[in-house]
């Protein structure tokens, strides 16, 4: 009796130890089976990560000399974070955080460390690789270190105008940065991989993915350092000699286009972009701000009258310190130079109405017909490319503008104010190239930045050459343009030249407009010259530019020493060799 | 009398078909394994396989730990090499080569002379 009973308990157990196992096993296979890829991608969910590997942004170089240097680097610093839950040692905290980071620290920064309600509290910024390993050393609970990448510059503010800035979201503005945004940024990589609790990444798994980052290509500018450092010093010298408030200086080479400077004052630091409170501070003046070139024109004039036949530098002309066009009556700044005198005269004096007689003949001779007018449009905006874009590799190039003949406002008094370089809008860069094609035996190049890149193993890489546009002018016209303009400086502007070189050069005065009218009272003074060896083609062409608010400003007085400081040093730099 | 006692089975084949050059008889083991020890012997092997897949996962576990940490190191030590290319970059910036002794001791040259190539 009592084993059957045993048995039949035995039965039971088994019966229920068999059913539980039933129950298992239709759970298992419910959720092995049935519901498996739901639970595959739970698991995936929280095992595998995915990672953004971050490129690095390309580096910018200068030249010093031929040799590339580095301009703009790429630094990480930290940003330390405090999550107020966790934090237990307050006082100690900030204590370590004034200790090693005292510079970096946000204001009163111990009321972070206490915040109710919050789990990320920012406290220091900034903080560099070496002081996050010593605040790191003190093994400080609840305090967090987030990585991020600034850009630096170890030359501080050499060029800044000119490279522009990366803003917080890793953005380039103005500048280099700007216009070569794509491929100084480089591609962001992926990494997805299966990680532990820790979020280490595991190489176990047949889902981890791998793309690698691509970075930013390093970019090697036409900017020489040495250069920039000599004309940045050369403005600062002159805004003081003259009390200019706005001084901008262009040198380039006029064998090849490539732009050896480019500074504007007032400048910024790109390293302190929160001390800027003058916003037009970032704006590169050369290639952004568009004005009436003034005299420095009238090379372009003379070319265009030689280059077409209708003058040489013995040509006369009677002068009467005044020529009426249509209804208006033209005068010239300085008086006195009247009765037959040359070309080369006027261009001397910079005479308006030996620049008008130019239009005239470029027409019937006695006055700036159509024909006169496309030729000069044609010279000065198709060849010389005034008031077209370079295509320089920086943000925020204006365009300008040159009234066409086929427009209403292109008549006659247009083009005879445009002779003299009025009534145009144009930039310093687009008159340094036009300018630098003029004397160079007639070949335009488009103005570059851009030397050429370096490769992840140093190798410096020259960039190819840039569009070049030939017989501008006939190489002849070039040379007798060339020597009218040394000539134009030999006369009054030589006095502090290197002896022994070959310099010319062009003063220019152009009066501003504001609401319409030409204000005397406000010139804008300008100087735009070259200078290299006797005999040869020349090694650099320089164009300066002094204004400022109310401030009647000279080419002659204001601009040309500019030049002349900054050429002097040039002849010395390049190592040219004196005549004699 | 004495009486031997086979150790060895050998299990006739003479009742089969006889042929030419097959051997007429084969051993037999004593040793009898019945279900039970089939099953616990799969089982162990089945384990056995199992702790080798597993020591060989976890060993490749830590491989990865190790790669991650060589990672680490390689990254720690391109920002140093970044840091100091930085510190380079700065120490010969023009603004430091001007104010460097050597510049200071440098005098302007009271003439020029060149050589012509």
């Amino acid at each position: 009796m009592q084993r059957h009973l045993t048995t039949k308990r035995a039965r039971f157990l088994a019966a229920v130890a068999l059913g539980l196992m039933a129950v298992f096993v239709v759970r298992l296979a419910y959720m092995q089976i049935i519901r498996h890829d739901y639970y595959v991608s739970q698991a995936d969910s929280e095992q595998i990560k995915q990672f953004v590997l971050h490129a690095q942004r390309g580096e910018i170089y200068a030249l010093d000399g031929s040799t590339p240097t580095k301009l703009v680097m790429n630094e990480t610093v930290y940003t330390v974070w405090a999550d107020p839950m966790v934090v237990t040692e307050v006082d100690k905290v900030v204590e370590v955080m004034n200790r090693v980071a005292g510079g970096n620290v946000r204001d009163n920064f111990r009321q972070y460390l206490t915040r109710q309600g919050s789990r990320y509290q920012v406290i220091a910024n900034k903080v560099s690789r070496k002081q996050a390993e010593l605040i790191k050393k003190e093994k400080l609970a609840g305090i967090g270190f987030d990585a991020v990448t600034q850009r630096v510059y170890p030359e501080g503010q050499l060029a800044s105008q000119v490279l522009g800035f990366v803003d917080a979201s890793g953005v380039g503005r103005y500048g280099f940065e700007q216009a070569n945004d794509k491929v100084l940024r480089g591609t962001d990589g992926v990494l997805k991989t299966v990680t532990d609790v820790r979020s280490v990444p595991l190489t176990i798994g047949n889902k981890n993915i791998k793309q690698p980052a691509r970075n930013g290509t390093n970019m090697v500018l036409t900017i020489d350092r040495n250069v920039q450092a000599k004309v940045e010093q050369a403005l600062r010298d002159g805004a003081r000699r003259t009390g200019a408030t706005h001084v901008s200086a262009v040198v380039m080479n006029p064998q090849n286009g490539r732009v050896m400077a480019m500074a504007n004052l007032p400048t910024y630091d790109p390293s302190q972009l929160a001390k800027v409170t003058d916003v037009s501070s970032l704006n590169n003046n050369t290639i952004t701000n568009p004005y009436e070139p003034g005299s420095d024109i009238k090379t372009f004039t003379v070319a265009t009258g030689i280059d077409k036949g209708v003058i040489t530098p013995q040509s006369t002309y009677n002068n009467t310190d005044k020529i009426k066009v249509d209804d208006i009556t033209i005068g010239n700044a300085s008086k006195g130079q009247t009765g037959n005198i040359t070309m080369q005269h006027a261009l001397n004096w910079s005479l308006n109405t030996g620049m008008v007689t130019v239009a005239q003949r470029l027409g019937n001779g006695r006055y700036i017909t159509r024909q006169a007018r496309d030729t000069m449009y044609e010279y000065f905006h198709d060849r010389f490319r005034l008031g077209q874009l370079t295509g320089i590799e920086l943000a925020g190039e204006a365009k300008g503008n040159i009234i066409s003949p086929t427009q209403q406002q292109g008549n006659a008094v247009r083009y005879s104010n445009m002779s003299f370089g009025q009534g145009m809008d144009v930039t310093m860069l687009q008159v340094s190239a036009g300018f630098s094609a003029m004397i160079n035996g007639g070949t335009y190049y488009a103005p570059t930045v851009i030397a050429g890149t370096i490769d992840g193993k140093g190798t410096f890489s020259r960039a190819a050459a840039k569009t070049k546009y030939t017989n501008i002018i006939k190489p002849q016209s070039s040379d007798t343009v060339r020597e009218m303009v040394h000539q134009a400086r030999t006369a009054f502007y030589a006095g502090n030249d290197t002896p022994g070189f070959y310099i010319g050069g062009k003063t220019g005065t152009s009066q501003t407009i504001e609401n319409g009218k030409y204000i005397y009272s406000q010139t804008v003074g300008t100087y735009l010259g070259f200078g290299g060896e006797v005999g040869k083609i020349p090694a650099y062409v320089i164009m300066v530019e002094v204004s400022g608010k109310g401030m009647a400003l000279q080419g002659g007085q204001d601009a040309l020493p500019i030049f002349t400081d900054i050429s002097n040093w040039m002849i010395n730099y390049l190592q040219l060799q004196p005549k004699g | 009398m004495t009486t031997y006692t086979r150790t060895v089975q050998f299990n006739s084949r003479r009742q089969s078909t006889w042929k030419r050059n097959h051997n007429t008889v084969a051993f037999a083991s004593a040793i009898k394994l019945g279900p039970i020890t089939h099953t616990v012997l799969i089982a162990l092997l089945i384990t056995i396989l199992g702790l080798i897949y597993l020591s060989q996962a976890t060993h490749t576990v830590s491989y990865g730990y190790e790669a991650s940490e060589v990672d680490d190191k390689i990254a720690s030590l391109s920002e140093q090499k970044k840091d100091l290319e930085v510190d380079n970059a700065r120490l010969t910036a023009l603004k430091e080569v001007q104010s460097s002794s050597v510049a200071a001791a440098m005098t302007k040259p009271t003439s020029t002379q060149y050589v012509s190539e």
